[in-house]
């Protein structure tokens, strides 16, 4: 049994100038261990889908539904009450994107990181902090930093404080929003690094939510491709790094500049959607050089021995 | 030989408490290099390293506070604002975020006219017309955008405006300051493209500032990588991207993954901790702390020496 | 308070503006006191109400502290108004003597529940030799007769003031007396003479009658008569005790009050403003002098300083404004917009515009004024009442400007009159209502401007 299982998740908000389709009927499941990497440009849905799973929604949310399976259960039908006394931070964690930059600043490390700790496990103030000092040297920050305030802390260090955060209720699942990209790369791969660890160590389970293809491919087990609040590729990341089946995913791929190969590098035409009023049907048709007609009809998921992908070009491949 | 900085600093003061010492930055220090008329350049680094200072120092948008910098064969170096009227025409800088470099209140018209103004070149009818064709330049048409105001573009489409300012009084020079950083990895191809294109039909000469190393092949004849303030390596792309020599550069090139499913099998090796503090640097080699390699000789700062012919590198310890 | 970084437009926040209905009501107040401003400057002897309101006999036809019109509505008791007795064609011309006699009757009727507050009959003659004579007869609506007196009447203009005939009003007393056989404990008016009936005490209502003769030497002199039974109610706003009537005063102190506020408001704004973009672009010495003034300014007292030299000079209103603004242009607003200057002054867009050449002064005047304005016009707005309250206290204090009717003015005069005392609420009233309406008004706005151009308040 998957450990995740999201079905036709939906969350759009509520704007002056209308609805925003944020996340569209997005469907996927995650085994235990697993890491998920969803990759999509700016704006395309991946943090609310983060808020989504973790039901952190902001106030203007219009519509939100669909089911979402943990461990079996449809936590959709909890109270919030419940969700929060028994999936939030218990089972399932986040590190949201710029959280680095969010810190309480009159709160010293310490206490942030044993703060969840009191919060969501009721645990003793003395107690957290003992643990929370554990966490702080897991994620290699020398325990010196525990009584500091986070101005005093660079980035990097501040990120693994983050990370320490999500990771000290000991949850099934950690949602990862862009947990690097405000760090300098020797930061960053020092950051991946613990990531990777934390994961063997841990055994973790991770939706990893980047921009970024290649870091994206440092972490993923199964690689998405979100376009225009949905999920339009899915697969292993052998598979989807091999041969990308989606015509976005191709060109994603295609947009990448690589440090030790040479390759043609070239940009995706046409601009992102407006998720205002998505095109009708398949959203990239607009962009698209291999758009047919049928494409103003919207695909469903053609699954290619597990490869998913909703593009019409693989009808009839099943 | 269009630019030449010899040995240049910056520090900038600080003041610690009211009546506290006053400590020195050092943003930039002892840089020297030389740039041909036609050439670009990638300036590389991480964060606090310095490039934005040094390419602002270059314009002389900073006074510098030692060192040399020629232009042209024109010492620049302590020309003052009504002097500078010449070189301001002959540079043009496109700035790190697009987001607030354009005055709100002007329309993309008005705002590419303005240098043109300031600078007293054309007519009323002829600015309209140099405005229009650098628009149709970067790609952006007239018609639509020449009348919007910053805010109704996106992020790619302010920095072609950024850019279009940047090269309209046809400069000699322009420092692109991370041009694209602010934006998606699918439109950022695009600006560089356009770019380039655009470098080689003016023949001008490009600094262009990133923090991205992955970027650079694709765009720059040679690169430079700067380190904590110092210029520790520059070479030609291919050479320096096949054989690099400082050790900081080595620990760059490794840690930018390309995409690649079997890098989740791997951990990168890469030097931990941060790069040191600018006012109190360490003494000699600023990377000594992080260094694999280094020994006590590194407390002395390293040459720079030429170990292939353009390859310099600032390294006791390269070959 | 950071400066706003998203665009306003200004049909934007007209648009937004409009979606707060509170901000309707004080644009709509504001909308009337400005149309009544402009009819007031345009369709008024505007340029000469100063003079107007200091010359007496320009409002002799008006009655004399009268309560406005509407409070009729308001009250059982019906108050007179005004009534003309108008001169009309002689009923008789004869000759008495070697005189030419001509009578004259007019008839009024009178239906209000109080006595008029006065009664003056006003002359316009030309003769060649002997003063016309004139006899003034009052019939009553039951039917008595009285006689008013005998008149001589000079050349031009006469008036003769009949309630202040005493010798006429205590013959009139011992006549009434008389008849009724009793004697009346207090002395009557001769509005109570002429328009109560004794054995009642009430007022007769019905149609009165007035006689002239007129004896008049030659057929050629002319006399030419109206009399005015002047009521205790007039027009929108009242009177005051010099007879003008409010609603002209409060008319003619509408531009006044939106001038002096608007202009005093803008134009500190403004000053402040570019006081506050030199002190904070330029910064190091010329910053440290800026600074160092405000504070001094700071500590300064203001109100007293603007009366001292006000009593010392006797300024006309707009000396007064000049130096409220120079007294106002280095307050505290610099230090707030001085920062928003420095905060702004690190924009990347400053520092390109450095980087093309463009010098100190453009970048202050074209780039970074007008991203200041935005924030500063709810303030702007909201300061206007304050401005317009001060000019009226300033006048409280006997301070205004003789040569310019404004509302404050009149408030001061009523108070100095003792209108509180003497029940003429309205006096006070009027012009106050009139400066709490413009405050409110200007409130209405400002608050709703601040809601939009301060996005902290705005809601998602
Ligand atoms: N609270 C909100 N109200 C209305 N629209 C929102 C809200 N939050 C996000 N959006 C819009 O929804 C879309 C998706 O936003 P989201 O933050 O999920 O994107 P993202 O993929 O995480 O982008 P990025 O890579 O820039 O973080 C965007 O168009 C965004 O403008
Ligand atoms: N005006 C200034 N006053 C004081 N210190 C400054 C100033 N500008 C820059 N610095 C410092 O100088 C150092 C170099 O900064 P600089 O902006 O040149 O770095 P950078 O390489 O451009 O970094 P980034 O990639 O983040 O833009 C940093 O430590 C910075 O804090
Ligand atoms: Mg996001
Ligand atoms: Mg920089």
């Amino acid at each position: 049994m998957a450990l995740l299982k999201v079905e036709d998740l939906v969350m759009y908000y509520r704007t002056r100038k209308g609805t925003v389709k944020a996340v569209d009927h997005v469907s996927f499941e995650i085994e235990k261990g697993e890491t998920l990497a969803i990759v999509g440009e700016s704006g395309c849905g991946k943090s609310s889908l983060s808020r989504a799973i973790i039901r952190l929604l902001p106030r203007n949310v219009e519509t939100y539904e669909g089911k979402v399976f943990l461990n079996g259960t449809n936590i959709m039908e909890l109270s919030e009450e419940r969700f929060r006394k028994e999936v939030r931070w218990r089972k399932i964690s986040m590190v949201f994107q710029g959280a680095l930059n969010a810190l309480n600043p009159v709160l010293k490390v310490g206490e942030q990181v044993a703060e969840p700790l009191v919060i969501h496990m009721g645990m003793g103030k003395k107690e957290a902090l003992k643990e929370a000092r554990e966490m702080i040297k897991q994620v290699g920050i020398a325990e010196a930093f525990v009584d500091r305030y986070p101005f005093e802390l660079s980035g990097g260090m501040r990120q693994r404080i983050v990370i320490a955060m999500a990771l000290i209720t000991d949850p099934d699942l950690v949602i990862l929003d862009e947990p690097t990209s405000a760090l300098d790369v020797i930061t960053q791969a020092n950051v991946m690094n613990l990531l990777k660890r934390l994961k063997k160590e841990r055994d973790l389970t991770y939706i990893f939510i980047t921009h970024d293809i290649a870091l994206a491919s440092e972490l993923a087990d199964k690689m998405a491709t979100m376009y225009a609040g949905q999920i339009i590729e899915l697969a292993d990341s052998e598979s989807y790094f091999g041969k990308p089946l989606h015509p976005y995913t191709q060109k994603l791929l295609g947009s990448v500049p690589t440090l030790r190969e040479d390759k043609e590098i070239a940009p995706i035409p046409g601009t992102p959607p407006n998720l205002l009023n998505p095109p009708v049907g398949c959203r990239f048709r607009p962009r698209c050089d291999q758009a047919m007609e049928i494409c103003e009809k919207e695909p469903p998921m053609f699954s290619l021995d597990g490869h998913r992908v909703k593009c019409w070009l693989y009808r009839g491949e099943e | 030989m269009l630019l030449k900085v010899e040995n240049l600093s910056k520090f900038f003061p600080i003041k610690k408490g009211i009546f506290g010492k006053t400590y020195y930055v050092r943003a930039v220090e002892n840089v020297t290099f030389e740039i041909d008329k036609g050439e670009s350049i990638s300036l590389v680094g991480e964060s606090g390293s310095g490039k934005t200072t040094l390419g602002k120092t270059i314009l002389r948008l900073y006074d510098p506070t030692s060192g040399k910098i020629e232009f042209d064969g024109k010492d620049i170096t302590h020309l003052t604002e009504k002097e500078l009227k010449w070189y301001r025409r002959e540079t043009g800088l496109v700035q790190q975020n697009p987001f607030g470099s354009m005055v709100p209140h002007f329309t993309i018209f008005k705002i590419l006219e303005e240098p043109l103004i300031v600078n007293k070149i054309g007519t009323r009818e002829e600015r309209r017309e140099i405005v229009y064709n650098i628009l149709r330049e970067v790609q952006l048409s007239p018609e639509e955008f020449a009348f919007k105001y910053p805010h109704m573009l996106s992020g790619g489409q302010l920095q072609r405006v950024a850019i279009a300012r940047a090269i309209i009084m046809n400069p000699k020079l322009v420092i692109a300051d991370e041009p694209v950083s602010m934006l998606d990895a699918s439109v950022r191809v695009e600006i560089l493209n356009l770019f380039e294109e655009i470098q080689e039909k003016h023949h001008m000469s490009i600094i262009y500032i990133t923090h991205d190393l992955s970027t650079t092949r694709y765009f720059s004849d040679r690169i430079f990588i700067m380190y904590a303030g110092h210029l520790v390596e520059r070479a030609p792309t291919k050479e320096l991207l096949r054989n690099p020599a400082h050790p900081y550069t080595k620990a760059l090139l490794e840690a930018i993954p390309d995409p690649d499913p079997s890098n989740r099998f791997k951990f990168r090796e890469v030097p931990p901790g941060e790069p040191p503090s600018l006012v109190n640097p360490p003494k000699g080699c600023r990377f000594k702390p992080r260094c694999p390699i280094a020994t006590d000789k590194c407390d002395e700062e390293p040459p720079e020496v030429e170990i292939s012919p353009g390859h310099f590198v600032k390294c006791w310890y390269a070959q | 308070m950071s400066v706003v970084s998203e665009e306003l437009s200004l049909k934007g926040v007209v648009r937004e503006l409009l979606s707060y209905k509170s901000a309707i009501l004080g644009l709509i107040i504001l909308a009337g006191l400005i149309i009544l401003s402009i009819y007031a400057v345009l369709f008024t002897p505007f340029a000469k109400s100063g003079a107007l309101w200091n010359d007496q006999q320009v409002w002799l036809k008006y009655p004399r502290t009268a309560a406005p019109a509407w409070t009729n509505i308001f009250s059982s008791k019906k108050l007179p108004e005004n009534v003309y007795v108008n001169m009309g064609k002689p009923v008789n011309v004869s000759k008495e003597g070697t005189r030419i006699k001509r009578t004259y009757v007019s008839k009024f009727s009178y239906n209000y529940d109080d006595t008029p507050s006065e009664i003056i009959f006003f002359f316009n003659t030309s003769y060649e030799k002997l003063r016309p004579k004139v006899s003034i007869y009052w019939m009553k609506p039951d039917g008595e007769n009285l006689s008013l007196g005998t008149y001589r009447i000079r050349k031009g203009g006469t008036s003769i003031y009949l309630s202040n005939n005493l010798r006429l009003i205590s013959d009139l007393q011992e006549k009434i007396e008389e008849e009724l056989g009793k004697k009346i404990n207090k002395s009557l008016t001769l509005e109570d003479i002429l328009f109560r009936d004794f054995k009642t005490g009430g007022i007769l209502k019905g149609t009165y009658t007035v006689r002239l003769d007129v004896l008049v030497k030659n057929e050629t002199d002319r006399v030419e008569w109206q009399g005015i039974v002047y009521g205790k109610v007039y027009g929108l706003a009242g009177t005051d005790d010099k007879r003008r009537p409010l609603h002209l005063g409060l008319l003619w102190g509408a531009p006044i009050a939106l001038a002096f506020g608007l202009v005093a408001s803008l134009s500190i704004t403004f000053i402040q403003l570019i006081i506050s973009a030199i002190s904070g672009y330029y910064g190091g010495r010329v910053d440290s002098v800026i600074q160092r003034l405000t504070e001094i300014y700071m500590i300064l007292p203001f109100l007293p300083m603007l009366v001292l030299v006000q009593l010392l000079y006797g300024m006309n209103l707009w000396r007064l404004l000049l130096l409220l603004i120079v007294l106002s242009i280095f307050g505290t607003s610099v230090k707030t917009y001085r920062v928003w200057v420095m905060q702004l002054k690190s924009y990347p867009y400053v520092e390109a515009a450095k980087a093309y050449g463009a010098s100190n002064m453009r970048i202050i005047f074209l780039y970074i004024l007008p991203r200041l304005i935005p924030p500063t016009i709810p303030s702007l707005v909201l300061a206007v009442p304050g401005y317009v309250f001060l000019e009226a206290a300033l006048a409280f204090l006997g301070l205004s400007d003789v040569n310019i009717v404004t509302w404050g003015r009149i408030v001061e005069e009523a108070f100095s009159e003792g209108a509180l005392y003497k029940g003429y609420y309205h006096w006070v009233l009027m012009p106050s209502l009139m400066l709490v309406i413009t405050a409110i008004s200007f409130a209405l706005i400002g608050i709703a401007l601040d809601r939009i151009v301060n996005p902290k308040l705005k809601e998602m």
